[in-house]
């Protein structure tokens, strides 16, 4: 079971370092869909765009390696939680904006596959937080 | 024993700003690497303005665009596919799709009744789309004076609560 619950880790770890890579690579394209949400004051956009992915970075190499797994595990369910309520927003709204999670390119539009796959990954963050957590605390 | 071995975790709140200073240093460090770095703080919409005027165009934001519906003279121009018009519009606006541009403007114009002392307001999908930008550039050539982009476009227009018709 443990050795299941660390490769969970390290698989939602490699997710993360792939979400990050488009975002590095063209951030004004990421800023732009930022923007398109219409949540975050234009002056803060570019400025999440270039640190939104980095978090990533980080995130998903602690999730790999297990350094510092619990601030870790917990700093990738509140990433998703937020960018879940992101989209559910934009959804109520009827924007039809792109996601922006794996990719920059206009492929990615906010869809129930979109959220089927992001609660799916949210669902992946909690059960790795919650093991994390508990065997910090049986194995300190 | 437990209470010795706790002492070894570091308290959750450094792990926490382990990563974030990590991801700050990290986005900062990299972004200066660039050949060109990226601004930390865009005005977006002094850009979007700067494009609609090279064009010869003005721009207006949703909120401001809500209050001139319906008013004489004012007519929106949807310029997305007629497809997704059909779905949902602004109200009372007139579907135009950009693809008109590469045929007769005039004419296709004409048949939705503009006339060129019209204030038109010509909005696409959102802020990533350049159909509004293009098709106002090309209703401004064909002799349309006053002719406005909304860059927000209709998603703008929905998260103001602006009317709509044909909701899907």
């Amino acid at each position: 079971m443990r050795v299941f619950f660390v490769l969970l880790r390290m698989a939602l770890g490699l997710v993360f370092l792939i979400a990050a890579w488009d975002k590095i690579v063209d951030p004004m394209a990421f800023a732009k869909i930022i923007r398109n949400y219409q949540i975050l004051p234009d002056m803060a956009v570019s400025a999440v765009a270039l640190t939104l992915p980095w978090i990533e970075v980080v995130v998903g190499m602690c999730l790999l390696t297990g350094f510092v797994a619990r601030g870790a595990s917990l700093s990738a369910s509140l990433m998703m939680a937020v960018f879940l309520s992101a989209m559910a927003w934009a959804w109520h709204k009827g924007i039809a904006t792109q996601c922006g999670c794996f990719t920059t390119k206009a492929d990615d539009a906010i869809s129930q596959a979109t959220f089927i796959r992001d609660g799916s990954i949210m669902a992946v963050c909690l059960l790795v937080t919650l093991d994390v957590f508990l065997r910090a605390r049986r194995e300190p | 024993m437990a209470g010795v071995g706790m002492r070894r975790l570091a308290p959750l709140w450094l792990e926490l700003a382990v990563i974030v200073i990590l991801g700050l240093g990290l986005s900062v460090a990299m972004n200066m690497a660039r050949q060109e770095p990226v601004p930390w703080i865009v005005d977006f919409a002094a850009l979007d303005k700067r494009d609609a005027l090279r064009r010869g165009l003005e721009t207006i934001d949703p909120h401001a665009a809500v209050t001139m519906l319906g008013k004489p003279g004012v007519v929106f121009v949807d310029a997305r596919t007629a497809e997704e018009f059909a779905m949902h519009h602004v109200a009372g606006a007139k579907s135009l799709p950009q693809e008109a541009m590469y045929g007769d403007l005039d004419a296709a114009a004409g048949n939705l009744g503009l006339r060129a002392e019209d204030r038109i307001v010509v909005y696409c999908g959102n802020l990533l789309c350049d159909k509004s930008k293009e098709l106002g550039e090309a209703l401004r050539t064909a002799g349309f004076a006053y002719v406005t982009v909304m860059p927000e476009g209709f998603d703008g227009w929905l998260a103001v609560g602006g009317p709509t018709e044909g909701g899907a």
